[in-house]
């Protein structure tokens, strides 16, 4: 479904300075299965599922999707996946009604399909009490849940979500993720980026832990144990980023080192964020 | 799949779209983006408050500054004088009476009104007994102050006679007021009025001959004879009301413009918007019109409010004249109104695709406006005519086009030079506009600066972008008038000189342009204007064709004439004889070097080589064939002296004919030999005209076109000649076209991105072999 190979992506900086965003990344995701994009801020993830989708393109590698690849074939790309961003905003003048139909538009469903996907969307995400209200009037969790019924309006067999919990309560964050354990029934292939590991960890099927534009570890949670010698994710993440700082290299993991809480893994992530 | 040689049809073609409907797609979007717009209370507030606000408040500060200088004109309101007792005032009043009386007959409004009082004894004027009169004056009380320094009788014979005394006087008048110089005038008229008839009378009682005056002059003034004040203010006025609509449609588009491109950029909805499957084009375009439409909304509430307003004030005559404005002009205005929004939309959306927020936004637009604003007052200079380069400079040329259409004053030619100059700007923006709209520097810009969109790209291309190709036309459009413009005029060369120099300007606007900016952009030349060999039966196929064309452009002619599309007026006629007249003057080598040759190269270069290979990267053969040849054919209407009619449908005609030549070759130089056999025939018939008629080739000599058609064997063997041609271009291509084909169609049923405006660089023609699915070589 999703093939990534050796997806690099370099910035220029204002002063020319080269910035390695991505750096030689290759996965894949197939039909039906959850992927963990994990990281702190800056790893690269967001990066990534951008050239995914074609918005950006690499400057080397490339990423398939159903065989198509993104740069060549944006359009075709697009209208097979669904993008939940963090940065994303919705039309303050438009109802949530309006601005599902304006996309199910911009997706070329035909009427009746998109009012029939509302129905089903309205139902599945609960939208019905705010529907016709404006943009503008919703809630966080309410917006977020717009957002999801937005990247799902036109059936996608993909979807992109970049940090979808960013910003909500518990509650929120846990009905989103309910949403996305539906994705993977409905035999979706889901790339999830998130911070937020203890969710992670018990809602993907695999997992690459990023950290300056590359893989440290990559694999299921089976396989991430074998490798790390860690029992959590977040262990394995206190520990990638503790070596990190030390040597610009994958860290070689330690059991000594394990003894570090879970809770400051979770703060030093979070901590990052802007 | 391998491509040992590289496709000659370059950019390749675009695979099959999927049939979806483009128009309503772009119609909703606009639509959509409508609706959150005036959803808006801001901008219905710009829309519609600012205008109900603004013009009653700027017709008050007329009335102030422009309408009280003018008041006071004599028969519009009385002059007051000023003496320092009654019985002055009453002895002075005599003598105006009498001098008004003999002014009478003028022909003025004003005077006669003031004629028929002073015969019914009563002055047009009132007056007041002041003590100082030179402060009176300085005061505004009266407007002019009259000392009586000596009143006595004349001389003893007229005392005799009772009737002549002589009355010596100053005359107290404010040069600075209006008012109270027109006063003077009026009485300095009445009195000479006077003293011209008592000459009169006392040199004929002396026998002298009343003619001994060494010239007489009567004053003759143009038209609107009453209204002399207000002609000069009105010149300058009627340039204002253009300036204003514009300056208010500006500010109508520039609210959504912002908040449509960088305000969705800032709120994050820009991503999702360009995540979905439509092309960035599309996207542009829908926000283009929901602007235009806005900005046009602004411009009719503006328009009805300021007539209103100019109605409701009786500033009607002031501003258009004795003759007032029709509606038919009403319309006409508004027409340039949506011309120049459709231009100033463009620009808008191109500037602040460039932001990332509102706020950088509006840093942007400040200058943009204020160098709008300059050009605008630059029109109110009195006098200032529409010519030159002022024809084709974006915004003046529209400010003083409806201040000559106020005026009733326009000159078609100019009119379409500014109209078509306009919309190839316009175009030439969306251009710039689409390729900015969207890019991930500006969707992402932490990660870049924008400057790097106008950096030269970094691989080379195969074909020019649409935007450079339109770009480029919008440059050579105005250069070429300009060019020729001035070539025209220039009266130091003599004929041959002249076509020298015209093949010079032809060379250097239609290649250097071109190239200049195929270099830019890092085009690859051969490529970019289609400079590839071609078979020789390709060639082959060009010369037969250019050989065997001509009698169609020729008959084509006849036939609109007859058919009565196009109608060749004497002068029309008359100049192409002298044409034809000066032709046969030049030498033969000189006249198909700098009228066939080099304007068939050059313009094959830009039309067939940079404007097809541009707009064949976002459309289908058909399609930029098509254009192109409107494109050409339009080049070819407007020349700088008048309109050419019958030269636009033969020109698309012969642009059709090499667009597909040069599409099926893919190569222009075919079409370059065409070309030039083609002009180089006509002209040489025209040469040889004498020649030809003496082995009894000639055409018939005559002045009525409908019945110049060419004899039918003519006819028959230009049609057999055409389609050999034809014949020999399509064979002679066929292998060259099924391996394009096969190439191009190897995505089937894949569209590329058709919107993004990225031209397809030469390595992905050879990626494209690669079929999706198939893992990479």
């Amino acid at each position: 479904m999703i093939s990534v190979h050796e997806l690099t992506k370099t910035f220029l900086t204002t002063n020319q300075e080269e910035i390695l965003a991505v750096d030689h990344l290759t996965f894949r995701v197939s039909s039906g299965e959850v992927f963990g994009l994990l990281g702190p801020n800056g790893a690269g993830k967001t990066t990534t599922v951008r050239m995914i989708l074609g918005l950006l393109n690499p400057t080397s590698g490339y990423a398939e999707v159903e065989g198509m690849r993104s740069s060549e074939f944006p359009e075709e790309v697009k209208r097979r996946v669904g993008l939940v961003s963090t940065s994303a905003g919705l039309y303050q003048w438009l109802s949530a009604r309006e601005l599902l139909l304006f996309f199910a538009d911009l997706y070329g469903l035909p009427r009746d399909h998109a009012e029939a996907r509302l129905v089903k969307l309205t139902r599945l995400m609960d939208l019905g009490p705010f529907l016709d209200q404006r943009c503008s009037t919703l809630s966080t969790g309410q917006r977020q849940r717009v957002h999801l019924a937005r990247a799902l309006i036109h059936d996608p067999p993909i979807m992109l979500l970049d940090e979808p919990t960013r910003g909500l309560d518990v509650f929120g964050s846990q009905a989103i993720f309910d949403y996305i354990s539906q994705l993977r029934r409905e035999g979706r292939a889901v790339i999830v980026t998130t911070h937020r590991l203890d969710e992670a960890q018990r809602l993907c099927d695999r997992f690459g832990l990023m950290h300056h534009g590359r893989f440290v570890l990559e694999g299921t949670l089976d396989e991430l144990r074998r490798q790390s010698g860690r029992e959590t994710i977040v262990e394995m993440f206190m520990e990638l980023t503790k070596h990190a700082e030390r040597v610009q290299a994958p860290p070689a993991f330690s059991p000594e080192s394990a003894a570090t809480a879970p809770e400051s893994a979770q703060a030093s992530a979070e901590g990052a964020a802007p | 799949m391998s491509s040992p040689e590289p496709p000659r049809e370059n950019p390749p073609a675009r695979g099959k779209r999927p049939a979806r409907t483009v128009t309503p797609r772009f119609l909703r979007l606009m639509l959509k983006e409508l609706r959150e717009t005036l959803r808006d209370r801001r901008t219905i507030a710009t829309l519609i408050l600012m205008p109900l606000l603004v013009y009653p408040l700027l017709s008050v500060a007329f009335e102030r500054f422009l309408l009280s200088s003018m008041k006071a004109v004599p028969g519009h309101s009385e002059p007051v004088l000023g003496f320092v007792s009654d019985a002055e005032a009453q002895d002075f009043a005599q003598y105006l009476l009498r001098g008004n009386s003999i002014l009478g007959p003028r022909d003025d409004d004003g005077t006669k009104t003031a004629a028929r009082d002073a015969k019914q004894g009563a002055l047009p004027l009132s007056y007041e007994v002041v003590n100082d009169l030179r402060q009176s004056v300085l005061d505004g009380r009266v407007d002019v102050a009259v000392r009586v320094r000596k009143s006595s009788a004349a001389s003893t014979t007229a005392r005799k006679k009772g009737d002549e005394r002589v009355i010596d006087c100053e005359l107290i008048y404010d040069p600075q007021s209006a008012a109270s110089r027109d006063a003077y005038n009026w009485v300095e008229r009445c009195l000479n009025a006077l003293n011209q008839r008592s000459l009169e009378r006392q040199l004929r009682d002396k026998g002298v001959a009343s003619r001994v005056v060494p010239v007489q002059t009567s004053a003759a003034p143009l038209e609107g004879g009453g209204e002399t004040a207000s002609v000069s203010a009105s010149h300058s006025l009627s340039a204002l009301v253009p300036l204003i609509l514009i300056l208010m449609t500006i500010t109508g588009a520039v609210y959504p413009a912002i908040d449509l491109t960088a305000g969705e950029r800032e709120r994050g909805t820009l991503e999702m918007l360009v995540a979905s499957p439509v092309p960035r084009m599309q996207l542009l375009l829908g926000k283009y019109f929901a602007v235009l439409i806005v900005a046009l909304l602004t411009a009719v509430v503006n328009l009805a409010a300021m007539m209103v307003t100019i109605a409701s004030i009786g500033m009607a005559p002031l501003l258009f004249g004795s003759k007032g404005i029709s509606f038919e002009e009403v319309l006409e205005i508004m027409a340039l109104l949506v011309l120049f929004a459709a231009f100033f939309s463009a620009v808008l959306l191109a500037v602040t695709s460039f932001a990332r927020s509102f706020k950088e936004a509006q840093a942007y637009l400040i200058p943009l406006m204020l160098a709008s604003i300059a050009p605008g007052m630059l029109s109110m200079i009195p006098g200032l005519k529409l010519q030159g380069p002022l024809v084709v400079t974006p915004l003046v040329n529209i400010v003083l086009l409806a201040r000559d259409l106020l005026q009733h004053n326009v000159d078609p030619v100019t009119a379409l030079w500014v109209v078509i100059s306009t919309g190839l700007f316009a175009l030439a923006a969306i251009g710039v506009a689409a390729r900015i709209f969207g890019t991930d520097a500006i969707l992402y810009g932490s990660h870049g600066t924008w400057s790097d969109l106008f950096r030269r790209p970094r691989r080379a291309s195969a074909a020019p972008t649409p935007t450079s190709g339109l770009l480029c036309l919008a440059i050579i459009f105005p250069t070429y008038f300009l060019a020729s413009n001035l070539l025209g005029r220039s009266t130091l060369v003599g004929l041959d000189g002249r076509l020298l120099l015209a093949a010079l300007v032809t060379i250097l606007v239609f290649l250097q342009i071109p190239l200049a900016l195929a270099v830019l952009n890092r085009v690859d030349l051969t490529t970019g204007f289609r400079l590839e060999s071609a078979p020789v039966a390709a060639f082959a196929g060009a010369l037969v064709l250019g050989v065997s064309l001509w009698p169609f452009a020729h008959q084509l002619l006849v036939w609109l004439s007859q058919w009565e599309v196009i109608e060749f007026d004497a002068r029309t006629l008359a100049a192409a004889k002298q044409l034809i007249g000066k032709i046969q003057e030049v030498p033969p080598a000189l006249l198909i070097t700098t009228l066939g040759i080099v304007p068939a190269v050059c313009e094959e270069f830009f039309f067939r080589g940079y404007l097809l290979s541009s707009l064949r990267n976002s459309m289908s053969a058909t399609r930029a064939i098509l254009l192109s040849s409107i494109l050409f054919g339009l080049f070819h209407l407007v020349a700088t002296d008048r309109l050419h009619f019958e030269r636009l449908v033969p020109s698309t005609a012969l642009g059709l004919a090499l667009g597909w030549l040069c599409i099926r070759c893919g190569s222009a130089l075919p079409g370059m030999l065409l070309h030039a056999i083609h002009n180089s025939l006509l002209l040489a018939a025209a040469h040889y005209q004498q020649q030809l008629a003496d082995w009894g080739w000639g055409l018939e000599q005559t002045d009525d076109i409908q019945s110049a058609g060419l004899p039918t064997s003519w006819l028959v063997a230009a049609t057999i000649g055409t389609a050999i041609g034809f014949a020999l271009v399509w064979f002679g291509t066929r292998n060259l076209v099924t391996t394009t084909s096969s190439q191009s169609e190897a995505p089937s049923g894949l569209s590329a991105s058709d919107g993004t405006l990225a031209g397809p660089q030469l390595s992905q023609t050879a990626q494209l072999s690669h079929r999706p699915g198939e893992p990479p070589a």
